[in-house]
Formats: C-alpha cells, structure tokens, sequence
C-alpha cells in the first residue's frame, strides 16, 4: 500500500490559519496562496468525479467562495482546511450532479492520455499506455461512491480518515469501498488483458 | 504473450504511481484566482465572516434605492407629482374658512390656502407656486375609490428635506391614520382600512402616498 500523508510539505509556507485571517482582512495575496494550495486539490478532485470541466470550475469556485463566507465553521481542530475544502466541494458537486445529472457526458479522460515510460521499448510504452487507459475508463465507469474513495485515496493520497472526513462515512466503509474499486479497475484490466490478446491473435 | 501480468492487483499498483502522476499533472484553473482575489479585496470590513454575502446584500440595496430614486424621478418628469399641498383646506377648527370653501370638485389651490398658513414663510413661498392638480377631494363614504392610483405629495412632509433616497414601504392602515400626514378623510370613513403605498426618505419620514386598489 502506498505512503500516505495527512498533509502536504508546507515548510517554509505560511500555515493556512494564518492566511485565512488575512484573507478575511481582506488581503488579496493570502486568498491567492490558498488558493495556489488547495485549488488544484478541489478542482481535479471535482473534475475526476463530475467529468465536466465547467461544473469543476464552477464547484471550485463556490467552494472558495464558501471559504471566505463560512470560515467560522472551519475547526482546525476536526481536520486539515483541505480536508474541510474537500467536503464542501463535494456537497456542491452532488447538487450539481443532481441538477445536471441528464447533461452529463463521461470519458473526459479517454481522448488523449500521454505516457511516460523508462524502458525505451516501444511496445512496452503501448502496453503500458493501453493499461492506463484502460484505468482511466474503468474508474470513469465506477460507481460515484467508488470513485470518489479512489480518487481521495489513491490519487491524492489522502489518508483515510480524512476521505472518511471527506465523504462523512465510517472509516470502515472508506475500506470496503476503496476494495471494490480496485477490484473493479482490476477487472477492467483483465478484460483489456483479453482484450488484447484475442485481437494479437485474430491479426 | 501475456500482455498483463497474471495478478491484476499488483499491475494496478504499479500503474497507480502513472495515473497519479497524470491526475495531478491537472492545475486549478488560473482565472479562478483572480475572481477569488477580486473577491477578498471587496469586502468592506476586515475580519467579517460574511463579508461577500453582505456586499451582495449592500449592492442590491443600493440597487433598490437606485430604482426608487428612477421611479421618483420618472414621476416628477411625468409632472405626476405637481399636486399642490394639502394642508391649506385643513383649516383650524371652527374656521370660518373651511364653512366658506366651495364644494370639493371645484376648489383651485390659492382658494384653499388659509390666510394665516400663507403668511407662513414656507407657505407664501408654496403660494406662488404655478397651480397644481390635485386628488379629487373624497366626498363620498367611497373615500378609497375616490383616490387616483398616483402618488400624491404628503401635506406635512413639506418643509422636510429633499430626500436623496427613497424606500417605498405599503402597509394597510385606517383611513383616518391619513389625518396625520394632513390628508382630508371623510368622518364616517376614519374607521376604514385601505392599503397604502408610502414613499419613505431616508430619514425614515414619508414624502408621499398612493392608495392601492
């Protein structure tokens, strides 16, 4: 199982606290840093589980937005503001979800994946890519509770009792969760493994 | 040729580091920083927890009293509010004047004008004032009938300063609450109730009123 790490290397950084009462102040650089820090979080974690880069945008916004209206319900203590960014970000996007559902197209991330690979075989590069588009399809494909663990946790490596935060579910069902879905991406790729070979032998 | 290894899981976890890779490859969009920034430098008192709620709240206030300030202007364009005060024909009480008065309907202003209002500073300036139109007098029990839909100017705001803001407040009252702002009401009407539209200065004291139907 990978490392997993509660908060990302700040060293040398303001602490988020203390940017957050600037930016309540009104200071246009700390709501820009805080930005800087968690924006991509929020936005490539509402991109991956809505599939629409206008909705991602949107939510990101909102949720930012929220962040300067509602910090007095922001406790530093219950867990780390990209933690509580998180959860916010994921309301919204489920009310998104929920109005926009019928509009919702998926396979964002099907139409160009780039790889890189050191071994220079080129086969070796196009099995390589073959498999990580074929992930790339299946965790599209997951359920929206599987992909959002997933995402939380294999992606950006958030510990679990944070994507539990996140998602306000037991860190139990964080597990369980998390299992299924790699054993659904795991599927996937023994199709594409399938896949694969019967059209090697079919040429 | 085997083009996966046999054992899924483990090939997931050493494409996971690639897939990783590729998902945090996506920044924040950069525009969206601006706005943010944009947003934190508009809030009007330092430290407020709901400073971009109550700038939204203060922009559609200040929208409202924008509209109110047009509406108000538009009525003076359209000489809607040229009718002249009021207050004249309600003479004291026992005033031989107010017996001597013709019928309602066919009252000019000056005629109205008690002699010892005009002497009056603000009273003789309102006295040379061109002839204005008023509401028909209410004469009848049908007092709310007899109003016109305009705004009419109160009697007792004359003298008040020219309001720069406008608030328009409607509120259901007794007919005979009119009396106060200097309007004339039928006796047998005070009991009544109608409902009243009044433009209210910043000041908080009404300029004008128009009954609604």
């Amino acid at each position: 199982m990978f490392e997993r790490f509660e908060t990302r290397e700040q060293s040398g950084e303001a602490p988020d606290t203390e940017l957050l009462q600037a930016a309540l102040n009104g200071s246009g650089d700390a709501i820009s840093a805080l930005y800087r820090r968690h924006g991509s979080l929020i936005y490539r974690f509402t991109l991956r589980i809505s599939q629409d880069p206008g909705i991602a945008e949107e939510v990101t916004q909102e949720v930012f937005l929220a962040l300067l209206n509602q910090l007095d319900r922001f406790d530093p203590a219950r867990g780390a503001l990209s933690t509580w960014l998180c959860g916010i970000a994921r309301r919204q996007l489920l009310k998104h979800l929920g109005k926009f559902e019928d509009d919702r197209t998926g396979g964002g991330e099907n139409d160009a994946i780039e790889t890189e690979s050191l071994d220079d075989s080129p086969m070796t590069m196009l099995i390589r890519q073959e498999a990580v588009a074929s992930v790339w399809r299946g965790l599209n494909e997951l359920p929206l509770p599987l992909r959002e663990v997933i995402v939380l946790c294999e992606l950006e490596e958030m510990s679990y009792e944070a994507t539990a935060t996140v998602l306000a579910i037991p860190i139990g069902t964080v597990r369980s969760r998390l299992h299924r879905a790699k054993a659904r991406l795991a599927s996937q790729l023994r199709n594409q493994t399938l896949c694969v070979e019967t059209e090697k032998k079919c040429g | 040729m085997r083009i996966i290894p046999d054992n899924d899981w483990q090939t997931l976890d050493d494409l996971m580091p690639e897939l990783r890779r590729q998902h945090r490859s996506t920044d924040a969009p950069a525009p969206l920083e601006l706005v943010l920034r944009a947003a934190a430098e508009s809030k009007a008192a330092p430290g407020s927890l709901a400073g971009l709620r109550r700038s939204r709240n203060r922009t559609l206030a200040w929208g409202m009293v924008a509209a109110a300030v047009v509406l108000v202007s538009t009525l003076i364009l359209a000489g809607v509010n040229e009718w002249g005060p009021h207050r004249e024909h309600r003479a004291p009480s026992g005033s031989a004047l107010q017996a001597n008065l013709p019928s309602a309907p066919t009252r000019s202003p000056e005629a109205q004008i008690d002699p010892a209002i005009l002497s009056s500073p603000i009273r003789a300036a309102s006295a040379k004032l061109p002839p204005r139109r008023r509401p028909p007098t209410p004469s009848s029990s049908n007092f709310q009938q007899a109003w016109q839909p305009e705004f009419v100017a109160l009697p007792a705001s004359e003298g008040l300063p020219k309001a720069t803001a406008i608030s328009l407040v409607r509120m259901r009252i007794q007919q005979g609450s009119l009396q106060q702002y200097g309007l004339e009401v039928p006796a047998e009407s005070t009991a009544q109730t109608l409902l009243a539209e009044f433009m209210v200065g910043e000041d908080g004291l009404p300029r004008a009123v128009r009954i609604l139907p």
